[in-house]
This record gives C-alpha cells, sequence and structure tokens, in this order.
C-alpha cells in the first residue's frame, strides 16, 4: 500500500510538474506577447495623440510642411451637385513603431473650403 | 492516503484551470484592447470629417448669402430666400463621408453634420452650428470693455471713453466687445477702437462737440440712442470695417451696423438718415453727423443681419457637440 502510494505520487508530481512547466512557458509567452501588444497600442495611441494635434494647428492656419507630417491636396466639394465649394484636404500623418518592430502608420484627414 | 492522491491531482486541475482563465482573460483584454484603438481612430477621423462638412456647410451658406450682397432692396431676405436644400451628403477621399442637414425650427437653423468614418467598424460623429435667425449679437460678445480699460473713469455714473492719446493708439481686440454701462457713454476727445463687433449696451451714447469717434468693425449694434453733438464743432461718429471678412461689394467693403435711436438736430426727430431702428449695410469709411450721413447705408432685414453675422465673424469656437 505504502510502496503504491510513493510510487504514484511521485509519477503524479512529474506529471504536475511537466504541464506546470508547458503552462508557465506558455503563460509566459502569452503575457509577453501581451506586453508587447499594450506597448504598441501605447504606441499607436501616443501617434494618435500627435496626428489630432498636428491637424488642429495645421486647420488653425499654422504654417506646417510635410516635414512635419502635414500633407495637402487642393479638391472641390460638390454640394447640392451645384455650387462647387473649393478647399484643402489636410493630412496629418504620423509614424509609430508596431509590435514586431514593423512600422504603422496613423492619418487624420480634414477639407478646409477657402 | 487517498486524500493525499487526490490532493496532488486537484492542486494540478486548479493551476491549470488558474492558468487558463488568466491566459484568456490576457488574451481577450488584448483583442479588445485592439478594437477599441480602431475604433479610437476612426472616431477621431469621424470627427474631423463632420468638421469638414461643416467648413462645406457654411462655405456653400456664405455663396447662397453673397448672391443678395450687390441686390439694392436686401430688406425681404430671409433664410427661405436662400433656397437651400434640406441637406446633402460629401465624401472626403480616403478619410469618410458626411451628410449635412439644415433643419429650421421657428426663429433657429440647426446646421447639423454627421461625419461617418472607419474601414473595419464605421464609427459616426456629430457636430451642430446654431443660427438665431434674430439678432445674436450677444451671444457673440466674450469681452466687456472694462477689462480692455476702455473707460477713462470708474463705474456707477456716466462712462468717459479713454481717448486713442490715453490708450497710446487705437483700443484693440481680437474679439467681440460689449460696452455695457447703466447711466450713459460719452467721448471725450478723440476715440478710436477695432473690434470684428462692438455692441453699445447703454443709455445714451454721446459724442460731444469736437470729438471724434472712430468704431473699425465688422458688425457694430447700438442698442443705445445716439446724440451726436454739432456738425459745425466736428462731432462725428464714424464706421470703419474691421477685416477682409467684411462684404466686399463692387463699390468697397461694407459692414453691418443696427441702430436703435439716433435723434437730429431737433431732439424730437430722428436723424434724417436713419429715421426708424433697424439694420443696415455700411460702407467703410461712412460718416454719421448730427443731421445726416456721408456714406452709404442699406437698409436689410433683421434675419439677413443675422445671417450675415456668422460670415462676418466666422469661428470654428461656435462648433459644440450635437445633441441629437
Amino acid at each position: 500500500m505504502v510502496k503504491d502510494q510513493r510510487g504514484v505520487t511521485l509519477i503524479e508530481t512529474l506529471v504536475a510538474l511537466f504541464v506546470i512547466a508547458i503552462l508557465v512557458v506558455s503563460f509566459a509567452s502569452a503575457f509577453s506577447s501581451s506586453l508587447i501588444s499594450i506597448e504598441s497600442w501605447g504606441n499607436y495611441y501616443e501617434a494618435l495623440a500627435t496626428a489630432q494635434n498636428l491637424l488642429e494647428r495645421a486647420v488653425a492656419g499654422e504654417p506646417l510642411g510635410e516635414q512635419d507630417g502635414i500633407f495637402t491636396k487642393r479638391d472641390v466639394q460638390w454640394p447640392d451637385d451645384v455650387v462647387p465649394v473649393p478647399g484643402t484636404v489636410i493630412t496629418a500623418r504620423v509614424n509609430y513603431r508596431t509590435r514586431f518592430g514593423l512600422k504603422g502608420t496613423v492619418e487624420l484627414s480634414s477639407f478646409v473650403a477657402d | 492516503m487517498g486524500h493525499e492522491k487526490g490532493a496532488a491531482l486537484v492542486s494540478v486541475l486548479a493551476i491549470v484551470v488558474i492558468s487558463l482563465v488568466l491566459g484568456g482573460a490576457l488574451q481577450r483584454f488584448t483583442a479588445v484592447e485592439a478594437t477599441q484603438v480602431q475604433t479610437e481612430q476612426a472616431r477621431s477621423q469621424a470627427h474631423y470629417v463632420a468638421r469638414s462638412g461643416m467648413s462645406v456647410a457654411l462655405s456653400y451658406l456664405n455663396t447662397k448669402i453673397d448672391q443678395y450682397i450687390n441686390e439694392a432692396n436686401q430688406n425681404g431676405v430671409t433664410w427661405g430666400s436662400l433656397d437651400l436644400p434640406s441637406g446633402f451628403k460629401g465624401t472626403i477621399e480616403g478619410a469618410g463621408r458626411y451628410e449635412v442637414d439644415f433643419a429650421l425650427d421657428g426663429s433657429r437653423v440647426r446646421i447639423t453634420v454627421r461625419g461617418y468614418a472607419g474601414a473595419v467598424v464605421e464609427v459616426r460623429e456629430a457636430i451642430a452650428f446654431d443660427i438665431d435667425l434674430q439678432p445674436t449679437a450677444d451671444g457673440y460678445v466674450a469681452i466687456d470693455a472694462e477689462e480692455l480699460d476702455w473707460y477713462d473713469d470708474p463705474a456707477g455714473g456716466t462712462r468717459h471713453l479713454k481717448t486713442v492719446q490715453r490708450l497710446g493708439g487705437p483700443g484693440k481686440a481680437g474679439g467681440p466687445v460689449l460696452l455695457h454701462t447703466k447711466n450713459g457713454i460719452q467721448t471725450k476727445g478723440d476715440h478710436e477702437f477695432c473690434a470684428p463687433l462692438l455692441v453699445f449696451q447703454t443709455d445714451t451714447l454721446t459724442v460731444k462737440n469736437d470729438n471724434r469717434l472712430l468704431l473699425r468693425s465688422n458688425f457694430v449694434s447700438f442698442e443705445t440712442a445716439i446724440s451726436i453733438g454739432q456738425e459745425h464743432k466736428g462731432s462725428v461718429l464714424i464706421l470703419c470695417v474691421y477685416d477682409d471678412n467684411a462684404i466686399a461689394r463692387p463699390d468697397g467693403n461694407y459692414g453691418v451696423v443696427y441702430f436703435d435711436r439716433v435723434p437730429g438736430k431737433n431732439k424730437n426727430h430722428m436723424n434724417p438718415a436713419i429715421p426708424s431702428p433697424g439694420y443696415y449695410l455700411f460702407s467703410n469709411g461712412t460718416e454719421l453727423w448730427e443731421e445726416g450721413v456721408h456714406g452709404t447705408l442699406i437698409p436689410i432685414s433683421s434675419e439677413y443681419a443675422a445671417l450675415l453675422l456668422i460670415r462676418l465673424l466666422p469661428g470654428s469656437s461656435h462648433f459644440r457637440p450635437a445633441t441629437s
């Protein structure tokens, strides 16, 4: 009885250790992956805030250019298909680092009538 | 002894379950965060698309308003005269689309713009702009002349305006200004004040003999009686436009002025150029004397004056989130 009990406990312990090891490795991997994701989203939010700031300043008339991340393009809107409304599409473009070290881009655009 | 075997198994199972729950939660958290980020950018873009639509709507509205600028009789111009559609749609390439609605509710027009953006999940953001078709100068007033130190004496009795010499130059303000006193405002020499909008709310505005009051503004509202000294003594009130947002007509730039009461030489009669209260377009440099006007005053309806106000005082600060 005693012998059997010790043998089963040893096997159980080994199995348990094996299972726990697998779990710890997977859990650590998932946790690390999530941390990287969170850092990536942090970069993303920062880029979004920067793009908003840049676009607000450009729309307000601050002279910003491509070196600042502001791109402009002439455009015409046609409300009611009758009266043309000429203006400029202003785009703020900000790059950020994604989870695998790749480059992501946040873009926000607004049309400003002349 | 049977319990010892179970304890090991139960412990392992418990750890497995806890780990799975934690791992699942972490993955779920990451997935939710990803969705939130995508939605956040779409929301931000939808807001800017809505603002784009508002910019188009106001420009379109100004074009319609301008169609009446050169008409000889602008007294009958109303919101209905503009013949606007109930709304229109547009697209900002690569950003999103917008829908504009014009809704007349009594004496108020509400322009509502809905912006849509988002490749995965489409998000809607709405903004609104109200135009009160009754005179709305008060709604724009932000600065009290008291804060600008434009008066020469303390509050209480009649207020005297500070002269150009006392101010060391013209009194200037970048925003609308309210000159509000209880017992009247008087000149005390030569004065010059510049602001996009000037509102006089007092008992009487008096331009005394030998005094000159020059106002540079696109919209002046005299919610007061105006008393001007003798013409041969050089008393004069001069109205000039403030900036390029003024109304351009073939014969020059114009602003808008509201007169309440302007008595003439005989105080029982009105100045012949302004026989009754109302809104007028004034030509740049219009001079108001005791018995007449040098310059051009064109009567306009109060509704048209209200519409011109948004043209004369453009500013995104009046946008606010739509409530519906």
